[in-house]
């Protein structure tokens, strides 16, 4: 891979690029999937590719392909020669000699065999089915991901990347005389993190409790958010918000804010791009910057935002290895130019147990789940979501489930509600997100539900 | 683009068939794409991307799919064989059964007029600056962005039924965007043209003077109020009309979603078992139909080589009709519609929309405005919906009181809030004006797939609760 790399790159210089980077990626994706209680589709990508860079002066032309050829390179060279120069265009990354993120590779993951991975599915499914007489229906996925990728430019960068990974997830619906859900997630960069059963057995019980729901009365109440509750919230109205692309855009609702006290003196947030056993870590990002640990929010005041290079260009501060090529694909993607992206959201856990926070509630709503968190109006933060499984908060207990509830809130206000974070962090992937979250528990004060 | 080699497609089925495959079909796709993006007078990204690649699948146990972009013997030969060890690997499940279809040995082709690929790359640059430059032009605009992408897909589609068609599909995008900021308040608005065709969709959409428009709209927002919580008759345009149909009706017809295959994340519909039962009031027709040309959801087949079919989904308020692929059309004892697809030969097909909309009415679209008092919701920005497709809010770009049949506003970021059935039975009045609106990047599956559709209808008034910014 370093060695087609490295040929690109002569080639765009021979063909009249001033600077050249090549990406080169192979990668696959093998995704187990189950309904209605059995495995029902058994797939999997295999891909290769480079994604070739040509500079002339300010002056960059993108393409992409399968395969290395001498119409690829002159496509993006001759789209350099074609085009306006970009003022903010700084140049390809600077060599560099990153470090081995810890925990993010492992072999029995590369050679995983079909049968092992379906197996490994159906105990999922059994765990949650064995679990309880009234678990009628289970379904999921479990996803297999290995990649590795080559980055070579004319600055003399050089260097070689790889990473594996599993993700899983599965709901588990429950039955008397009417229907309820529960849900659970897995991830792990190696065999021996996975804790498979743990799954299906989380989703069931979560799914037992939550039949016979109340309707519960509009109006002010506290939330708890569980671990896969505030990862959702925290990926889809934070990551964008903590973007350097979507700051400039003035789209985050964060754009101006830098320094300034932006939540809860309790709440402090980084991206770790190359955190030992993160889901999305990587020794370098998608052209070549080291990856790091960035703090964003510290006790409540933003105190950075993430970055690729020609972001960081345009903002006049340094990249801080989060330019990504992010794709549909659970992988990294050579048909795609970077952009800044979070790699792992860190929520810093706090001091209280789950216990604890359900303790001090005197009126709240426990939400295990909740679904389409988007953000209504994103410069101002405002947001929908809706719960898929909750439970009522009475004087410090848990009085039973609650019938869906929907909340429109505004994120800049529940950052600054936040009143307690617990020690329970876990790290999710949530739905449609290109990063991991890593959460722990999470209350907010007087959010306003339905 | 030169032709592709149909024979490595033929090899595949026919070593799939030999491996015991009771189904095996083939997808060998090859494309390209240009996408030109320019912010702030600035060109920020010109790609050129081409790709080639075949996925099969195969039914044995369970379904086995497998892709490759490596088009030799011995990769195919490896994915073949991959595919199968996959559908092998269980096999306990049940036996699938796929409804049968009429076997296809045909051609298409929908490339439009004016071949995007052959208008000069510095016209097109020149174009999108153009555009960008009368957005920035207007006052209080502080970002803007103008973008044009073309992709042109050849397919050959194979099954061990004896299936073989080939197509050829052109679609071309065009996209607007300001956003202005006045006394601390920063709004944005844009537009975008996309559809299975030519250059031609970008010439008829006028850029520029798209762009002037959507940043006088943006300016116009950053000094207008919000609106407070109340319900009240509401009047939808028909680009909210398209997120709308798009959301809760085309999703919820998803026969897979309906049989609850879908459970884990997308969800499930809320009116599963309801067919032929009234969901809303005789005002509401809706359908799904791949032939609608020029749509950006266009096609003659599916990717299970099922002839493309209007679905008529909703008649007068009566629920007739789910989309299917050849596996839920046996569950529910139908003819499949031919509403398989995948996003590329990389991924396994799903039932997805093609072109869904409401029908155009009987009302002049003055009508829907005679009502004392009212809101009007004009262009569609962002949807939180339920797992059930039941409980919704979409957020618009624009809203205006309705009063006594005059427009008072611009108001900025009002969403309208509901639940599916009662929305739909407030409905009272659909006006006569449809139109089509391309979205580019639906997302379902695991591993997610963006696909692109098209949403459409007319304006139409029901009754709902409006909210304004929290």
């Amino acid at each position: 891979m370093l060695e087609l790399a490295r040929r690109a790159v002569k080639l765009a210089e021979k063909r009249g690029a001033e600077g050249a980077e090549a990406f080169v990626v192979e990668s696959s994706v093998m995704t187990v999937r189950m309904a209605s209680n059995r495995v029902v589709e058994v797939k999997r990508v295999r891909e290769h590719g480079i994604g070739l860079r040509a500079a002339i002066g300010r002056k960059v032309g993108f393409a992409c392909a399968n395969e290395l050829t001498h119409e690829l390179v002159e496509r993006a060279v001759s789209i350099a020669r074609a085009r306006p120069p970009d003022p903010a265009f700084g140049g390809f990354a600077p060599p560099a000699r990153p470090k081995q993120v810890e925990d993010i590779y492992d072999k029995t993951l590369v050679s995983m065999p079909h049968e092992r991975a379906a197996s490994m599915a159906e105990l999922m499914l059994e765990s949650a089915l064995d679990y309880d007489r009234r678990i009628a229906e289970a379904s999921g996925a479990l996803t297999f991901v290995v990649e590795r990728c080559a980055i070579v430019n004319t600055n003399g960068l050089s260097v070689v990347d790889r990473a594996t990974r599993v993700m899983g997830h599965l709901t588990a619906e429950a039955r008397d005389l009417r229907r309820s859900e529960g849900a659970s997630w897995l991830g792990a960069t190696r065999m021996k993190a996975l804790r498979i059963e743990e799954v299906g057995r989380r989703a069931a019980e979560l799914a037992v409790n939550s039949l016979r729901p109340s309707k519960i009365p509009p109006g002010s109440y506290d939330i708890i958010l569980e671990p896969p509750a505030a990862a959702d919230l925290f990926y889809h109205m934070l990551s964008y918000a903590v973007n350097g692309l979507e700051v400039y855009d003035r789209i985050s609702y964060l754009s101006d804010r830098m320094g300034e006290v932006v939540a809860a003196d309790e709440l402090s947030v980084y991206d770790w791009g190359n955190m030992p056993g993160g889901l999305c870590s990587r020794k370098v990002d998608d052209e070549g910057v080291p990856t790091q640990r960035t703090p964003l929010i510290d006790q409540g005041r933003l105190v950075g935002l993430v970055y690729d290079l020609y972001y960081a260009a345009k903002a006049g501060c340094r990249s801080t290895g989060n330019g990504l090529r992010v794709s549909d694909l659970p992988a990294r993607c050579h048909a795609v130019e970077p952009h800044p992206h979070v790699t792992n959201l860190v929520i810093v856990p706090g001091d209280f147990e789950r216990e604890e926070l359900i303790e001090d509630t005197k009126r709240g709503l426990l939400l295990s789940r909740i679904w389409y968190t988007y953000p209504m109006v994103p410069q101002l933060g405002d947001f929908s979501t809706t719960s898929r499984c909750g439970f009522l908060v009475r004087d410090g207990e848990i009085a039973g489930a609650i019938e869906q509830v929907r909340i429109h809130e505004n994120m800049p206000r529940l950052l600054k509600a936040i009143s307690g974070v617990a020690d329970d962090q876990q790290q999710i992937m949530p739905w449609g997100a290109s990063a991991s979250v890593c959460s722990p528990s999470l209350r907010f004060s007087d959010v306003r539900v339905g | 683009m030169t032709t592709m080699p149909a024979e490595i497609a033929e090899y595949a089925v026919e070593l799939a068939t030999r491996l015991g495959a009771r189904y095996a079909d083939v997808r060998l796709e090859r494309s390209r794409f240009e996408d030109i993006v320019v912010k702030d007078g600035a060109v920020e990204s010109v790609k050129f991307e081409e790709e080639s690649g075949l996925g099969i699948r195969v039914l044995a146990g369970t379904w086995g799919f497998a892709s490759t972009n490596e088009l030799t013997r011995s990769a195919v030969g490896d994915a073949v064989r991959a595919a199968m060890n996959m559908a092998g690997a269980r096999g306990s499940g049940g036996r699938i059964e796929l409804a049968e279809i009429e076997i296809c040995e045909d051609t298409s082709r929908a490339v439009g007029k004016k071949d995007p690929f052959k208008v000069d790359l510095g016209e097109r640059i020149e174009l999108c600056l153009e555009a960008d430059g009368r957005a920035r032009a207007v006052e209080h605009i502080k970002r803007t962005s103008t973008a044009i992408a073309c992709e042109r897909t050849q397919k050959v589609f194979v099954s061990s039924e004896g299936a073989r068609i080939e197509s050829e599909s052109v679609r071309t995008y065009a996209e607007v965007f300001a956003l202005a900021k006045r006394e601390g308040i920063t709004e944005y608005a844009d537009d975008i043209a996309g559809g299975t065709g030519g250059f031609e969709i970008v010439e008829e959409f006028d850029m520029p003077a798209r762009a002037e428009e959507v940043g006088r709209r943006a300016s116009a927002l950053a000094g207008a109020k919000t609106l407070p919580r109340q319900k009240l008759p509401v009047v939808l345009d028909q680009d909210f009309v398209a997120l709308l149909v798009h959301e809760i009706i085309g999703h919820p017809s998803e026969a897979d979603r309906v049989l609850g295959r879908e459970a884990a994340w997308a969800g499930k519909a809320w009116w599963a078992g309801k067919l032929g039962e009234r969901v809303g009031s005789k005002y509401l027709n809706a359908v799904d139909d791949p032939r609608v040309e020029g749509a950006l959801g266009y096609f003659e087949y599916d990717d299970e080589g099922t002839p493309a079919k209007r679905k008529r989904l909703i008649h007068n308020g009566v629920l007739l009709e789910h989309m299917h692929s050849r596996e839920t059309a046996a569950a529910f004892g139908v003819k499949p519609n031919g509403g398989m697809r995948a996003k590329n030969f990389r991924y396994l097909p799903l039932i997805r929309m093609s072109n869904t909309f409401i029908e155009p009415g009987d009302f002049k679209r003055e009508e829907l405005f005679e009502i004392a008092r009212g809101v009007y919701l004009k262009g569609a920005k962002i949807p939180s919906i339920d797992s059930r497709r039941y409980d919704f809010q979409i957020s618009a770009e624009e809203a205006f009181l309705i009063e006594r049949g005059e427009l008072v506003g611009p108001f900025r970021d009002v969403s309208l809030v509901g639940v599916a059935p009662d929305f739909f039975e407030s409905v009272d009045a659909v006006a006569d004006d449809f139109e089509m609106r391309p979205i580019p990047n639906c997302g379902k599956g695991d591993p997610m797939q963006s696909l692109h559709v098209g949403n459409g209808g007319p304006h139409l008034r029901g009754k709902g609760l409006i909210t304004g910014a929290r």
